[in-house]
């Protein structure tokens, strides 16, 4: 992994009543997304309002490219762009005056605001809408323009709560588009989520959150390799044949092995080169194999292994 | 997918009042050509109306009763439509989150707070402005002296100011629109009857938050001001006005960036809540100089109670407040950690005995001032006495009792808060008046006195009606031997609850800071 853009170190967030965030670590590189998955209550919008300097942490600290967000220098926070959950627009300003006082608030000069405002509308287009009132937009056209809003100081770090939620497929294909391109362009990029398939489509990173804690943080293949060590095999014969459970349990590095009227399966230790192995043994001792299927995992597996479940 | 335009940015000022970006959009919002072009075509008809209706009637004092009548319709605009507009934006924009886009911008929160307070009501100035050219035509025809009007203008102006500024306090702080908006007319209705109220006793501090005593000068018939009176020293009250509206405005904007920055600090610093306690000492007596002056007998010594029971009351109430969370004082520690320092005593998250100090050496420095003021009125004693310096430590006790009590209460017993509150109020206030009860039921006389003793209040009760004494002429004190005892057992009481507190209080204190570790 490169030079992290966003470091999260032994972030602690407590309400007065509650441990919200308890000893949270993880890092985000340059061109890389990720998910802060769990359900909810679980800690998620906690870690992204504090490391944007809405929650002041407990302990620990947060850096964007080696600067100290608590360190009060207010240049920091151009480096920063967070989107909640719920959008909040001022919904008797047209989007072009939202756009604009935002600009503003961020120091762009006024002779570069128009053409910024514009370009923004375009990418997320809006441009039609430029001179309608916020109030009369759709969810997802108001998502949509909170996304310009968050990129209007053109951040290193973009910081997304629930990005999705409420948008129907077309507007979340959109979505998913734009940050996926935003991960292109070098932007480190944290989404959280409870909806598992969102991620899938977002991130390379996970971290996976629970009760305040941060269960497992990493990139999904190497979760994957270490929370489930071996890949998963799916072996189809055109027909049974009962010499298939000897000859697996007879290879090394195989376990697992049940057979059921829909095929074997079994885990492989070595990953593709052992199954490339497998299949070619198979073939070599006349099985009749009409399908060799490995199962990679995904998200769902990982957190439903991980954790206690909560998600949808 | 267009292509971005390259962006620069200007660094940040601390203040930024020019391109303001929340001042130009709350002016943006308020100034939708389909709401305002009603609002001033409402207001311009109806000030034509009432010019054309005064012109007809031909009535002798109909100029002065136009000129009063658009005056207090700019007011009634400015001073109480205008807050509430400040208010209400403030609460939309906090209910909706808007404002937590602002504290993530870099944009300072002196800029975000002068933003609200100035764009907010911009549908108001408006409204002010298109009846500005009526009622300078009506003070030209009622022939009003120049000075004492624009003086009177510029009293609403900087009026509405501290208005603006203390609706968006308030909206902070009670941020719930109801409450904000009731809030602001509250504090808009006692500022003008209690002002007046006490202006004519001789206490006009509070008059001069309003444009009270701008219009009583501008339409009396001499048309002179009196002058305050100010510690001994005549001053134009119009610039007493402005001072004191300069004071609030200051006191608001620094609340308002304070809560603005973050919601969860206390609306003031220390320091800042000490200042405006200085301040308004300062001002309240000085410019009450004249009335504390002639001030004898029974007069002196109701000045004398009101001073000691209101100001202690208000510092109590303010360093109460001020006392943090258990959550506040832990991020404190740590911050103070991150600098390798310690949480100072003046800091928001320090121990409470600073503060209380604070306040008690304000409200001993205002008592003596006071007292300098009405030397005339002793009947029976002198400044530099045993009552007087029993009054200052009951005083000081009570305030460290009370910031120690809610110190121990949020530090050591935030789990149980309420129970422990009503415990430790009724064994402080309620328990030693049955105590007392029962006592003189069985006759014990002197157990009675000392039961009462148990509380407190009985030693600040009985050495500031000690100390009102040397105010009047018909009582005499009593020999401090008669209940000196048991004004002295309320305070070794007192003391050692504080004491009590204090030791709980640093212990957990010490355990978070050993907890947070060397960061």
């Amino acid at each position: 992994m490169s030079k992290p853009l966003l470091s999260v170190e032994t972030l602690r967030v407590e309400y007065e009543d509650v441990t919200a965030v308890d000893d949270v670590s993880f890092e985000v590189a340059a061109g890389s997304v990720y998910g802060l998955i769990g359900p909810n209550g679980a800690g998620k919008t906690s870690v992204i309002r504090a490391v944007s300097t809405l929650l002041e942490p407990t302990y620990g600290n947060v850096r964007i490219a080696d600067v100290d967000v608590a360190d009060g220098d207010r240049a920091v926070l151009r480096r920063i762009g967070y989107m909640p959950d719920f959008p909040p627009l001022m919904p008797d300003l047209s989007v072009r005056e939202f756009l604009t006082m935002f600009a503003s608030a961020y120091g762009v000069p006024r002779s570069d605001r128009r053409g910024l405002v514009e370009s923004l509308a375009a990418k997320v287009r809006l441009t039609e809408k430029l001179d309608a009132e916020t109030g009369t937009l759709s969810r997802g056209m108001k998502q949509r323009l909170f996304l310009a809003k968050t990129l209007i100081n053109d951040p290193e770090v973009l910081l997304l709560d629930e990005p999705a939620s409420g948008l129907d497929p077309t507007a979340r294909r959109e979505l998913r588009d734009v940050i996926v391109e935003l991960g292109r362009n070098g932007k480190a990029v944290v989404i959280s989520s409870h909806i598992l398939s969102e991620m899938v489509d977002f991130c390379d990173s996970v971290g996976i959150m629970e009760a305040g804690k941060l269960i497992v943080s990493g990139r999904i293949e190497e979760i994957l390799e270490r929370v489930r060590p071996g890949t998963a095999l799916t072996i189809r014969l055109e027909r049974p044949d009962v010499r298939l459970d000897g000859f697996l349990a007879a290879r090394p590095g195989t376990s697992g092995i049940t057979s059921r009227s829909d095929g074997t399966t079994l885990t492989l230790q070595g990953g593709e080169p052992a199954a490339a192995e497998l299949l070619r043994a198979l073939i070599a001792a006349e099985f009749p194999v009409v399908s060799f299927h490995a199962e990679t995992g995904d998200l769902t597996d990982i957190f439903f292994q991980l954790s206690s479940g909560g998600v949808s | 997918m267009s292509t971005r335009v390259a962006i620069r940015f200007n660094p940040e000022p601390r203040v930024r009042f020019r391109d303001n970006p929340i001042l130009i959009a709350q002016a943006q919002r308020r100034l939708k050509p389909s709401q305002f072009i009603p609002t001033l075509a409402v207001a311009g008809i109806s000030a034509t109306c009432a010019l054309i209706f005064a012109v007809a009637t031909n009535d002798a004092s109909a100029p002065k009763t136009l000129t009063l009548g658009y005056l207090i319709a700019i007011q009634v605009a400015l001073l109480l439509r205008g807050s509430v507009s400040v208010a209400n934006a403030l609460v939309a924009d906090a209910a909706s989150g808007v404002l937590e886009f602002h504290r993530v911008t870099p944009t300072s929160s002196p800029t975000d707070a002068l933003g609200y307070i100035f764009g907010a009501p911009a549908r108001e100035y408006l409204v002010a402005a298109t009846l500005l050219p009526f009622t300078v035509v009506a003070g030209t025809w009622a022939q009003l002296p120049l000075v004492p009007f624009l003086e009177a203008l510029v009293a609403t102006a900087t009026t509405a100011f501290v208005f603006h500024a203390i609706a968006a306090l308030t909206a902070l702080v009670a941020p719930k629109r109801a409450n904000a908006a009731a809030g602001v007319v509250f504090f808009g209705i006692t500022a003008y009857a209690l002002g007046a109220a006490l202006s004519e006793v001789g206490v006009p501090l509070l008059a001069h938050l309003t444009t009270y005593p701008s219009l009583e000068r501008l339409f009396s018939d001499s048309g002179a001001a009196d002058p305050i009176v100010f510690v001994g020293a005549p001053i134009p009250s119009f610039l007493f006005t402005v001072a004191v509206d300069t004071c609030a405005f200051g006191f608001a904007l620094h609340g308002c960036t304070r809560k603005l920055a973050n919601p969860a600090r206390p609306a003031t610093s220390r320091f800042g809540a000490i200042g405006l306690f200085v301040i308004a000492v300062v001002l309240g007596i000085g410019s009450s100089w004249t009335a504390a002056e002639d001030a004898v007998g029974a007069s002196g010594s109701a000045i004398v109670l009101s001073y000691l029971l209101g100001s202690a009351l208000v510092a109590m109430l303010t360093s109460g407040a001020l006392v943090p969370s258990y959550l506040a004082v832990t991020r404190g520690i740590r911050r103070a950690r991150r600098r390798g320092d310690h949480v100072g005593w003046f800091d928001d998250q320090g121990a409470g005995w600073p503060l209380a100090l604070g306040f008690s050496v304000v409200v001993s420095g205002g008592f003596g001032m006071l007292a300098f003021a009405m030397r005339r009125g002793f009947a029976s004693d002198h400044l530099v006495s045993m009552n007087m310096v029993w009054a200052v430590l009951s005083v000081a006790t009570l305030i460290l009792l009370l910031t120690s009590t809610v110190e121990f209460l949020r530090l050591c017993r935030r789990k149980s808060l309420g129970g422990s509150a009503l415990l430790i109020g009724f064994a402080l206030t309620v328990f030693p008046l049955l105590l007392m009860g029962i006592f003189s039921a069985l006759k014990i006389d002197s157990a009675e006195r000392y039961a009462a003793a148990l509380s407190p209040l009985f030693g600040l009760l009985a050495t500031a009606v000690r100390a009102a004494s040397v105010w009047s002429i018909d009582y005499e004190a009593p020999p401090f031997a008669a209940d000196g005892a048991a004004v002295l057992f309320s305070h070794v009481v007192a003391v050692a609850v504080i004491v009590f507190f204090q030791i709980q209080v640093t212990l957990v204190r010490r355990r978070l800071t050993l907890s947070l570790g060397p960061r």
